[in-house]
């Protein structure tokens, strides 16, 4: 009897590699990767896990409350007119780091595009846009299907610079009210709409871009001013670009940067990313250190991109970085959004369900500080390299409850991420040694 | 490296190189030793755990943020070698009784 129950152990501890065995283990392996390549339960949930597609805005507007923006209100034209335009003479301190002539030369060559295509209003950074208009006999081109037309949108639009591509379909409630016509005396009067664009934009393209994580971790300094700048260039440079594409095609277009409307909210129609505490959009994969410019033309499409969430609100409600921050305490603490201001200024238009942000105080600490800020961007625990841990942790957020999300913010700042007044900052940004895990030059 | 791969690229290499060492060592002590599947389970968890430590240290070093892969060592390497340990020593006792 032992005889035999030895034998049976003997027979077990030796691998058993027949081939039956090894097709046994390579069906298991197939129903394994069969099954993990089903489509989730929520059907919603199409672009991966966590993000869930919204035939409508994912916020409350009160059209009760809500009315369209002046641009004359904006903090740039009311402020422009009291103390000229923000740090239009930026100051140097060699000593200083982030501060140095480098840092300016930076910030001047950074905005140098944009600035020279903003002078003829080719791209509208604020003020009355141009409408770039096609040949008069032209017949605009038809797309043979609403998807071909989306894909080769975006694919000229990724040629053209852009890192993210959404397209939705035109919003009045998000187009100013009336522009901002300036005369030489820095004064600032309303022009309408109507009068400026003279037809009816059905479509909105929104570009979005990356900024440099290094340049931005800078903040704030005229480092980071140069990555602001540098991405206003391309987002600039883009618009144009797009706005003539579209013109070739037989169709009128303008192209905004920050101008003709409130980019953020088209961004979020368009499925770029989803409102932050900060005011701002975070986008699925650049987070916080996204620009914007957008193209607004007649073209009508069968389709459009659709706004999406993945579990940011959740988080900024749990987070507070970018608040505790700010240098000039312009972010709520509210821990829920609200459909009005806690206080209530004229660069805000109540109404909307979202973190209102005192921009009266963040612009004056531009003033103050003698930069553009960024310190929100920089401190945001959605701003990250693009490295597949990041990626992974943004995944695993937006499936977690909202209690774990002020634990994971914490460990972010444990991990020493997002921190800002940084003076080593500018030091890895200008180091000759540079990135090799991405095969940039050394 | 060599010109050729980039950080991340050598990393991964290197992990899966691990992890196919790992499976074998996991293999080897199930068949050979008849260790319980809780030991193998454990073992599996912590060594997990610790390449993952180990992945998420070197990208914070490519990425120039040399303090995330200090904490990492502590809030996942740490764990990873606890389990790992507790595993370790309940195969153990697997191999000292077979032999």
């Amino acid at each position: 009897m032992s005889s035999s129950n030895n034998d049976n152990v003997e027979r077990t501890s030796e691998p058993d590699f027949s081939r039956r065995n090894i097709l046994k283990a390579g069906t298991l392996g197939a129903a394994a990767l069969a099954t993990a390549s089903l489509p989730t339960a929520a059907a919603a949930r199409s672009n991966g896990i966590g993000v869930v597609e919204h035939d409508d805005l994912p916020f409350k507007v009160d059209p009760t409350v809500y009315k369209r923006f002046d641009e004359v209100n904006s903090a740039f034209i009311v402020n422009g007119q009291k103390y000229g335009r923000a740090n239009a003479d930026k100051q140097t301190d060699n000593t200083k780091p982030g501060f140095t002539d480098v840092d300016l030369a930076l910030e001047n060559a950074g905005w140098s595009v944009r600035r020279l295509l903003a002078k003829e209003q080719l791209v509208c950074g604020g003020g009355e846009p141009t409408v770039l208009k096609p040949a008069p006999d032209s017949i605009p081109y038809k797309f043979p299907n609403g998807q071909t037309a989306l894909a080769q949108i975006k694919r000229a639009s990724r040629l053209f610079g852009a890192d993210v591509v959404g397209v939705t379909r035109r919003d009045e409630r998000w187009d100013y009210a009336s522009f901002a016509s300036r005369g030489k005396d820095g004064s600032a009067k309303k022009v309408p709409w109507d009068d400026v664009v003279d037809f009816e934009p059905k479509t909105v393209i929104v570009f979005g871009f990356d900024m440099d994580y290094e340049g931005l971790t800078t903040a704030p300094s005229l480092t980071a001013d140069g990555v602001v700048g540098a991405g206003y260039s391309e987002q600039a440079k883009t618009a144009y670009q797009m706005a003539v594409f579209l013109n070739s095609l037989g169709y009128k277009a303008i192209a905004a940067g920050n101008g003709a409307g409130l980019s953020v909210p088209y961004a979020i129609m368009a499925g770029l990313g989803e409102q932050a505490r900060t005011g701002l959009m975070i986008n699925y994969k650049y987070g916080s250190r996204l620009r914007l410019s957008k193209v607004y033309t007649d073209l009508e499409l069968d389709e459009y991109d659709k706004p999406i969430t993945f579990g940011v609100e959740s988080f900024c409600e749990n987070c507070m970085r970018c608040a505790d921050s700010c240098p000039s305490n312009a972010i709520t603490k509210n821990i829920k959004k609200t459909m009005v201001p806690e206080h209530p200024e004229i660069h805000n238009s109540p109404g909307v369900e979202k973190w209102y942000v005192e921009i009266g105080k963040c612009h004056q600490y531009w003033y103050d500080s003698g930069t553009d800020c960024g310190t929100c961007l920089t401190a945001c625990p959605y701003n990250k390299p693009d490295f597949w841990h990041h990626r992974l942790i943004d995944k695993l957020n937006t499936i977690l409850p909202g209690p774990v999300h002020k634990f994971m913010a914490d460990m972010d700042e444990w991990h020493g991420y997002g921190t800002t007044f940084n003076e080593k900052a500018p030091e890895v940004f200008w180091s000759a040694k540079g990135r090799e895990y991405d095969g940039q030059m050394k | 490296m060599l010109g050729i791969f980039t950080g991340i690229e050598v990393l991964f290499f290197w992990l899966g190189f691990f992890s196919l060492a790992v499976c074998q060592g996991l293999f080897w002590l199930r068949y050979r030793y008849q260790a319980g599947w809780s030991s193998l389970a454990l073992l599996l968890t912590g060594i997990g755990t610790i390449m993952f430590a180990i992945a998420w240290a070197i990208s914070s070093v490519l990425e120039k943020e040399p303090q995330s892969a200090s904490m990492s060592m502590i809030v996942i390497f740490l764990p990873g070698l606890i389990i790992s340990v507790l595993g370790g020593r309940l195969a153990w006792r697997s191999i000292t009784t077979t032999a």
